[in-house]
């Protein structure tokens, strides 16, 4: 039987981070994640390593550690990270006075944040006239009062959470996705999708919303409450800018430019079923469009991709409406060596994991110093390479070479050698991201990721404007297996659904007529015989 | 009156309708703002599949509201859409389905298909052979694994991989598409003989599949039998198709417009040809309605109804039954949707709902027949107003 100090469980960024935290320290480490990395609410979010503005007055700490760690993991991959400016439009209420003193307010307010920007790099808020706002951003809302500005940082989660688990690989942890714990007995016996066995001295329960239930495994009551967030895709960069919209409850609603589309999110309502089993109405997709259509009207333009949701494992309070709840984190000591992590952001993740393995350390009495803020992830050690370099030297489309060196940085010239032996990988399957064949085969044998379900998360196959309707086939064809496209088709299906309407249907019919039309898939025996 | 007969649109409703309106002696002009799905089909044309049942027994089984439901001879029917699918240049037995190998590798029914992607019918192959796929290049060259994973299931002598063609020989060539395939072939033909042959030796191959013929298709010699897969968007057949029908209503004296069309055209009797989402003849806004007349459209029993949400007209699962999917207006017998301003309008197919084209339910096979079944109806109505205003 397999031994380690820690088993961690959970692939999201809580649990890539402390599993690649803790091995970077010298302990064995084995990561456990029954479904693939970033599967839950770590790929589910809105993508930002942000400095959570919004928590300055009833969570400053929550805002100080996110800038602060924003700022190392602006270090540790640099290629990962993509500025986007936010503007804040202000708009009229009617009376003049209530205006000038609530723009006086969002100032002392951004004031305030800049306090913290220096810890990530970011500038300081400008105050923008109406005709500066417009001259930024021509599709607001005519007749605002201004705006005031802020910096904060996009990322692909998807690849944050890897890359973690890849450098805990690395530093020699053992790494397994598809592996769910299925049995949890005392001297931390864990049992593995109903079959082998591994044992560990100390467990790290970073399940996130599954948190409660794997507690419960192993004989602990751990409570959350759950939230759920949703987000929706628009077809394009739908403006330069981050735009901060107000929802009709009053709730912040952002629109921003995200990779080659914009998100608008998000919504937050406690949620009460199975996390495997979240679903987005269509209710919830307009109450998004409609907090954006207000102060930007011209989101009604763009075509919807698609919905999708989260659930927050945010921690557990009676009383306050789900906006109010703090966003900090906790660590949870159930005693005998078996801990589990709640709560926190994606943007502070990595200062979670050194907190969560400093008390692993200490009752192992075991381990270095921290060093995951010195270290950079892979890819994240040298400059990228320029994609004009790339694509003449690999022969392969400059968008797709650019697309590549944001998402693998320094290694972007390793994922395209693939290319050398087997001369077929330099063509782009998904054309609407920009991803190379190269690159699925890189993620597919270097990055776990056995099926076309993993390499989504990895490389956003099928995330871009046709959903899929290009790249399914061909990407089933590398793997050599059909069934795996019908089960991204109906993964990319769910997100679809609930927004399916105007334009959007005729990407639904080209794509029905591409798999089951022309393409007949499912159907394998001979009807003629 | 300008014309005895207007139609809007020119995929393979439109021309089945134009043609079939011409033949009943019709003066006609075809309105189009540009390609639409047929531009973009796979060379095989689907009108009904139930297993292997004979064709007319497929349409039958279609419950309402299909429009096959509508039609009051379904055998005169198919006969009509047979003979303008085979002008065309389809082929097809007329009476049952042929079996062709899908871009997915997937066993594919359909009436016609153009001549070298009908050759392919499955069904005329031994279980004994051993046919395999062509890999040329890049993208094609991995999409071709799944091909021939779809031939050796149903012939297990096939070989695992498919088979590479000595073609193509520069790193770039990887980057090709089909349609640049298509070109390449087109200009090449000689040397892909020269490698089909080479490689139908080598191989011991007794059948073999190509991606595509070329934009101008001619037959292949290779030793041994060469067919053409059926193509996914964008496609080479659909290329093929649209100049086809260029032709055919150039050759048949069909006039031609290029217009978006806005108002009622200038008419003895319109034929509405627009399509659905693709063609852009059915749209959900605040309603799920037809865009140019603005006549009210259907999913399934539901009326349409403003702001219908998606998750109400779509399954579940990506492969379960979408009400949404089969969206459009509904039409009398005689395919008439609607008389306006004491024109009467008929509709051909995909604008009328009630069957859904990715599902054995009729695709560009269901466009021709009901276009032809259109244009009929709406030559007989012109006459009938002529000879009432005369």
């Amino acid at each position: 039987m397999k031994s380690f100090d820690l088993l961690v469980i959970g692939g999201g960024v809580n649990g890539t981070g402390i599993a690649r935290d803790a091995a970077m320290r010298g302990l064995s480490v084995c990561l456990v994640e029954k479904k693939d990395f970033a599967a839950g609410a770590s790929g589910a979010n809105t993508g930002m390593i942000h400095g959570g503005a919004r928590y300055l007055l009833h969570d400053a700490k929550v805002t100080k550690l996110s800038c602060l760690d924003s700022g190392y993991i602006q270090k540790i991959a640099p290629h990962l990270l993509f500025r986007i400016p936010f503007l804040v439009p202000l708009l009229p209420s009617g009376h003049e006075m209530f205006d000038k003193a609530y723009a006086y307010g969002v100032e002392c307010y951004f004031e305030e944040y800049d306090r913290y920007q220096p810890l990530k790099n970011g500038k300081p808020h400008t105050r923008l006239s109406d005709a500066e706002l417009h001259e930024l951003e021509p599709g607001i809302v005519e007749a605002t009062f201004g705006a005031v500005t802020m910096d904060e940082y996009g990322i692909d989660p998807f690849r944050l959470c890897t890359l973690n688990a890849r450098s805990a690989a690395e530093h020699g942890a053992e790494v397994r996705t598809h592996a769910q714990v299925t049995r949890v007995s005392p001297g931390w016996l864990l049992e593995l999708n109903g079959s082998e066995t591994v044992k560990a001295t100390a467990v790290f329960n970073a399940a996130g919303p599954w948190a409660p239930k794997v507690a419960a495994l192993a004989g602990f009551d751990l409570r959350i409450r759950p939230g759920k967030g949703v987000h929706v895709t628009l077809d394009r960069r739908l403006s330069n800018y981050g735009i901060i919209c107000k929802a009709i409850d009053g709730r912040d609603v952002f629109v921003m430019p995200h990779e080659d589309s914009s998100i608008v999110g998000t919504t937050d309502d406690d949620f009460y079923g199975d996390p495997d089993e979240v679903t987005v109405s269509h209710d919830e997709v307009e109450y998004l469009l409609t907090a954006v259509e207000r102060t930007f009207p011209a989101v009604r333009q763009a075509r919807v991709l698609r919905a999708w949701a989260g659930v927050r494992p945010t921690l557990f309070q009676y009383g306050p409406l789900e906006d109010r709840l703090s966003r900090d984190h906790r660590i949870y000591d159930h005693g005998e060596g078996f801990y589990s992590i709640v709560g926190g952001k994606l943007a502070s993740f990595r200062a979670m994991a050194e907190e969560a393995v400093d008390v692993v350390a200490a009752r192992l009495a075991k381990g270095a110093r921290c060093e995951t803020h010195r270290k950079p992830l892979p890819g994240g050690q040298r400059a990228a390479p320029a994609a004009e370099e790339l694509s003449r030297r690999y022969d392969v489309p400059a968008f797709a070479a650019a697309r590549l060196a944001y998402r693998h940085g320094a290694e972007a010239g390793q994922v395209l050698e693939l290319a050398d032996d087997q001369p077929d990988l330099r063509a782009v399957c998904c054309p609407c991201e920009g991803v190379t064949f190269a690159e699925l085969e890189f993620s597919r044998t270097r990055e776990y990721a056995p099926s076309l379900l993993d390499l989504r998360r990895r490389c956003r196959l099928a995330m871009g404007v046709c959903q899929g309707a290009r790249c399914i086939g061909p990407a089933a064809g590398l793997v050599g297996d059909l069934q795996q496209a019908r089960d991204l088709l109906d993964e990319r299906w769910k997100g679809q659904r609930p927004v399916l309407g105007g334009d959007g249907l005729a990407q639904a019919e080209l794509l029905q007529g591409t798999y089951f039309g022309t393409g007949a898939i499912g159907r394998a025996e001979a009807p003629w015989r | 009156m300008a014309v005895d007969v207007a139609v809007i649109g020119s995929g393979m409703a439109g021309a089945a309708a134009a043609l079939s309106a011409r033949a009943a002696g019709a003066s006609v002009l075809v309105l189009s703002r540009g390609p639409g799905a047929s531009a973009l089909s796979s060379g095989a044309a689907d009108i009904a599949a139930d297993g292997d049942a004979p064709l007319l027994d497929a349409m039958r089984s279609l419950p309402r509201p299909h429009p096959y439901r509508l039609l009051p001879d379904p055998a005169a029917a198919l006969a009509d859409a047979a003979e303008l699918l085979r002008s065309l240049g389809y082929q097809g037995p007329g009476d049952r389905n042929l079996w062709l190998l899908s871009p997915l590798g997937c066993p594919k029914a359909a009436a016609f298909a153009q001549p070298f992607i009908a050759a392919g019918d499955l069904r005329g192959l031994a279980p004994d052979a051993r046919p395999a796929v062509v890999a040329l290049a890049g993208s094609q060259a991995i999409e071709a694994r799944l091909q021939q994973q779809g031939l050796r299931r149903l012939f297990p002598q096939a070989p695992a991989e498919p088979l590479r063609a000595d073609f193509y020989a520069q790193r770039t060539d990887a980057l090709k598409g089909i349609p640049e395939m298509a070109a390449d072939i087109d200009a090449r033909r000689g040397d892909l003989e020269q490698a089909l042959k080479r490689l139908a030796r080598a191989s011991g191959a007794t059948h073999l599949w190509l991606p595509t013929f070329g934009l101008s298709p001619q037959p292949l010699d290779a030793g041994v039998p060469v067919f053409e897969l059926p193509g996914a968007p964008p496609s080479v057949p659909g290329l093929r198709l649209q100049q086809r029908i260029d032709e055919a209503l150039r050759a048949a004296g069909v006039a031609r417009e290029t217009a978006v069309v806005e108002s009622l055209p200038d008419a003895a009797a319109v034929v509405l040809a627009t399509g659905r989402f693709i063609g852009g003849g059915i749209r959900s806004g605040a309603a799920l309605h037809e865009t140019i007349f603005a006549l009210p459209a259907y999913a399934g029993e539901r009326r349409s109804l403003p702001s219908l949400p998606g998750e109400e007209l779509f399954a579940v699962k990506a492969s379960g039954r979408h009400a949404g999917l089969g969206a459009g207006i509904r039409v009398g017998p005689d395919l008439l949707a609607a008389t306006i301003g004491g024109v009467p309008i008929f509709a051909a197919g995909a604008v009328i709902g009630g069957y859904d084209q990715s599902r054995d339910e009729g695709g560009l096979g269901a466009a021709a027949l009901l276009g032809a079944a259109a244009g009929r109806n709406a030559a007989a109505a012109a006459r009938t107003r002529m000879r009432a205003s005369a």
